[in-house]
């Protein structure tokens, strides 16, 4: 069976278990409080999920058809910089069902046990923070190398318009974190992250700000190796590809900005904020969809 | 047998790369190792009709658009075509 197919079959297998394993979490006291019962609250749960889960096959999808085409890539000149986007968007992809699997156990257990909360909280906080710190590190690695070897360089421009998006998305995401905290007392862990001022700003805020920089930078770069690729067939390809790429980013960005900004205490949001998500979601499984179609096409150039 | 102007091959790659980029080099060495079963460096003018057909033929695998494989076969046939002593194209 062939790689891609394989690897989608066991991904696309667990996120089956994970829509499973939600009919079978214990319901939330609350949730009765709004007179819903056991088995209404596991259908409304999986009808929020389910597509939510076709999201992440997509993305899946996509990421793994990158990844074969960066296989075989090996030994070429580009092949260093394409496995390690490759690698990078796997991450991104394997970030929508993990997280979510630990979320919603971890989340299980705080409803039946309160004092778990303050524990789940700080756990997700950290899970959410590695997906884009790992993946955008890979894939801004990737982009460099593939744009050294095509001897192209981002522009002056380019750089600044990086710095003026980084600097509005940092500003705005502070502004909306810090309107969470005590900012009189910054050791306080009396908020809604659970963490002190300081630890939230030193391990979380920094963080994310830098591997949203990261991820601004190699969207950047790839947008400039896609208009600037040599060979007609080629650049369209690449051009495809870049889109894609430049989509994700921007789409994970955004969720995690979400995700972060309006701290999520593992209930079942049903408002605003669930739009959101499947917004963001959706754009980043379009994205996978274009990186798809654009691996397909560089994957045929090398091969026919 | 003609033997090969110098730098056919590059000429053909150069060629080649207008439409394929960084692939371009690959997709000779292919098409002449797969089709014409000789070192790709090797290719002589009388090979040059053959690895034209099989060329666009790969080509339009690759676009619908045929307006650019008739352009870029043409390109190489101009390249078949071409006096010898001639400066290259």
């Amino acid at each position: 069976m062939h790689l891609t197919s394989r690897a989608f079959s066991r991904y696309a297998g667990l996120v089956v278990l994970f829509l499973i394993m939600n009919l079978f979490l214990p319901v939330p006291p609350r949730a009765h409080a709004f007179g819903v019962d056991g088995t209404q609250y596991h259908v409304l749960l999986f009808t929020v999920l389910l597509p939510l889960a076709l999201v992440w096959c997509i993305s899946y999808y996509g990421a793994i058809t990158l990844y074969d085409f960066a296989r075989r890539m090996e030994g070429t000149p580009e092949g260093h910089g394409y496995r390690q986007i490759a690698r990078g968007c796997l991450w991104l992809a394997w970030g929508f069902l993990v997280p979510a699997t630990i979320r919603q156990i971890l989340f299980s257990i705080a409803s039946g046990h309160p004092a778990f909360q303050r524990t789940a909280v700080i756990v997700m906080d950290y899970v959410n923070l590695s997906v884009p710190l790992v993946a955008f590190s890979i894939i801004g690695t990737g982009s460099r190398a593939l744009l050294e070897q095509a001897k192209t360089r981002t522009t002056v421009y380019d750089t600044k318009r990086v710095v003026v998006l980084f600097a509005i998305i940092g500003v705005l995401f502070c502004y909306y974190t810090f309107r969470q905290l005590n900012l009189h007392d910054a050791a306080s862990s009396s908020n809604v992250y659970f963490l002190p001022g300081w630890a939230l700003v030193l391990t979380i805020v920094i963080p994310y700000l830098y591997a949203w920089f990261i991820g601004l930078l190699a969207a950047f770069e790839i947008n400039r190796l896609g208009a600037h690729a040599r060979g007609v067939l080629y650049r369209r390809a690449m051009q495809l590809l870049a889109g894609g790429l430049t989509l994700v980013i921007a789409t994970s960005i955004a969720y995690q900005c979400i995700l972060t900004m309006i701290p999520n205490d593992g209930k079942l949001a049903l408002d605003y904020l669930l739009l959101l998500v499947y917004l963001t979601e959706i754009a980043e499984g379009a994205g996978f969809i274009l990186i798809a179609r654009g691996a397909n096409r560089l994957k045929r150039i090398e091969e026919v | 047998m003609a033997a090969a102007p110098a730098g056919l091959y590059e000429q053909v790659l150069r060629v080649t790369h207008v439409y394929l980029g960084p692939a371009a080099d690959r997709f000779i060495a292919r098409q002449v190792r797969n089709h014409l079963h000789k070192s790709p460096e090797d290719i002589t003018k009388a090979d040059l009709e053959k690895l034209i057909d099989w060329i666009r033929v790969a080509v339009a695998l690759l676009t619908e658009d045929s307006e650019i494989v008739e352009e870029y076969t043409q390109q190489l046939e101009r390249l078949a075509h071409h006096d010898e002593g001639s400066k290259p194209i």
